[in-house]
């Protein structure tokens, strides 16, 4: 089968700026979850806005399906936004605060016209269909349907999270691309939203991108990682073969970095 | 020899909710002690209101006390804000989690330098200027001359956290409080930070009083740890038996957390070494 996302041979810079990616090459497979990791500066974050569409790259191209993502074509952009969803690293400022939780939820299905197209030819029947497809969203991520009415403003960060990822798998995407999703959340919220990740996975078949600094978090959900320093990528691979039997001195580096508990 | 002691700390709102609840610890010389717990726990409360910075709008209640060698301790909760600003510095100094908010954007590094150097050991001209530079070889900067001259903004995170730290160690406190000091760093920057640290504090024989919410970095560099829940006190002890033989339900679940994340980089160092092997 082939591959859901790819970046092949892909450099970018910003106007006027040196290089920020150089040579990057890598293939998201269904099922196969993806972690790429690196420092501040490392470039994750831009290789996050190419694989959105929010950026295009210099050179090269990032592969949708096997067809070049242009966000120009509406056709394969609508097609493109519904199979793949993003989930922010601060709940905080990600879900607006002025919007019920139900709105907040919903809001995919309406802007990518999924309620048209699947609810039904009747007003009525359509929005049976959001709300059923709100609640069963809303039940995946482990909440409540009395938290439909609620402002985000009611709910911990954690909860928050939560919320975010329940409106991104609202519409089904086959990829989810998490950008440091549990970074902001406290150690015991942190192991639950990951294995919220975990489960969606295998109950609903998304297929998780997760950029992150945090080794461990990427060693607990991710089947295979890339390593980038400054741009590049300096090691890809299987998970437990990149961080359990690194080849490269700068990911022995970061490794070595991570505090540990005593055993 | 007590450095720090605080005893039954109450802080609540105007509103009277509580924020920290009849909080008692002490910390003695040279001894190193860590705060745990998670967000809203009332940690960085307890570190202002040792600094005595706690917001006017507070309530405050209990004693905070701070003493330098034999002198006589000093009431922090009901001080004077001149007794105060002679204790800051020189006998507790702070390193807060964002070293870029702890600077001044429109100062010079060199300048913020210098500044507790003039006011509490009355350096001037070229002596104030070696310090300077002094301090910041200390920090382990390299080229502590181009850093003094640099703005806030023109450096890295992790050398900007080496200014705060060189800041804060200044005019040799008794007792250090570092309040998530990094976490906003790189994991690579974090460890360096955490071995200058650690190193800084054993060779000038300072307390040290380490906030976080993450366990494993606070085993790096305390060897006792105090868990704080919605501002109360849960349990303290040794890393060792705190993670080992945790005694409170609200300590055993942080610590699984944190044992669940660190064991998956068990799987990966045991499962990666045999495909190693195979391969």
């Amino acid at each position: 089968m082939g591959s859901i996302l790819e970046a092949r041979n892909v450099e970018f810079e910003y106007l006027h700026g040196s290089p920020v990616l150089s040579d990057i090459n890598f293939e998201l497979f269904q099922g196969k979850n993806l972690g790429i990791v690196g420092e501040s500066g490392s470039g994750k974050s831009t290789i996050l806005r190419l694989l959105l569409g929010i950026r295009k790259p210099t050179d090269g191209e990032i592969l949708f399906g096997g067809k070049n993502l242009s966000v120009a074509d509406k056709k394969q952009a609508r097609e493109f936004r519904a199979q793949v969803q993003v989930v922010f690293q601060d709940p905080y400022s990600s879900l607006d605060p002025r919007q019920r939780i139900d709105r907040l939820i919903a809001e995919p299905l309406v802007s990518l016209g999924l309620a048209n197209s699947l609810g039904g030819n009747s007003r009525e029947s359509r929005r049976r269909w959001i709300e059923s497809q709100v609640e069963d969203s809303l039940r995946s991520v482990g909440l409540s349907t009395d938290s439909l009415k609620k402002y985000p403003a009611e709910f911990s960060g954690g909860q928050r999270q939560r919320v975010a990822i329940a409106r991104a798998i609202v519409c089904n995407p086959k990829v989810l691309l998490a950008d440091e999703p549990v970074s902001a959340l406290d150690v015991t919220t942190r192991v639950q939203v990951i294995d919220l990740l975990k489960e969606l996975g295998e109950s609903r078949g998304q297929t998780i991108v997760m950029v992150s600094h945090d080794l461990a978090v990427v060693a607990a959900l991710c089947d295979e990682t890339i390593v980038l320093e400054k741009g590049a990528i300096v090691e890809k691979g299987k998970t437990s073969k990149v961080l359990g039997n690194p080849s490269q001195s700068y990911t022995r580096k970061l490794i070595e970095s991570l505090p540990r508990l005593p055993h | 020899m007590k450095v720090l002691e605080v005893s039954d700390l109450t802080i609540t709102t105007h509103g009277g909710v509580p924020l920290v609840r009849g909080l008692s610890f002490t910390i003695g010389r040279g001894e190193r002690l860590g705060l745990i717990g998670e967000s809203g726990s009332g940690k960085s409360l307890t570190a202002l209101a040792i600094m005595g910075l706690l917001p006017g709008e507070l309530y405050k209640s209990g004693e905070v006390s701070l003493s330098e060698g034999e002198s006589e301790s000093t009431q922090i909760l009901t001080a004077k804000e001149s007794a105060l600003n002679q204790i800051r510095g020189e006998v507790v100094s702070v390193i807060f989690q964002e070293p870029l908010t702890a600077l001044d954007p429109l100062m010079r590094v060199g300048r913020q330098l210098a500044e507790p150097l003039r006011r509490h050991r009355k350096l001037t001209g070229r002596a104030l200027q070696s310090s300077v530079i002094d301090a910041l070889t200390e920090v382990r900067i390299n080229n502590p001359a181009r850093i003094a001259r640099a703005y806030p903004h023109e450096i890295s995170g992790g050398e900007r956290q080496r200014v705060a730290i060189a800041m804060a160690l200044a005019c040799e406190p008794t007792l250090l409080i570092a309040d998530e000091p990094t976490t906003a760093l790189d994991v690579t920057v974090q460890a360096e930070i955490l071995g200058l640290l650690d190193g800084l504090v054993e060779h000038r024989h300072m307390s040290l009083l380490f906030i976080s919410h993450d366990l494993a970095v606070v085993s790096q560099i305390t060897d006792r740890v105090l868990v704080l829940k919605e501002g109360e006190f849960v349990e303290s002890g040794s890393i060792e038996e705190i993670t080992h033989n945790p005694q409170h339900s609200y300590t055993r679940n942080l610590v699984a957390s944190a044992l669940q994340l660190d064991s998956a980089l068990d799987f990966a160092s045991t499962e990666g070494g045999l495909d190693g092997i195979n391969s």
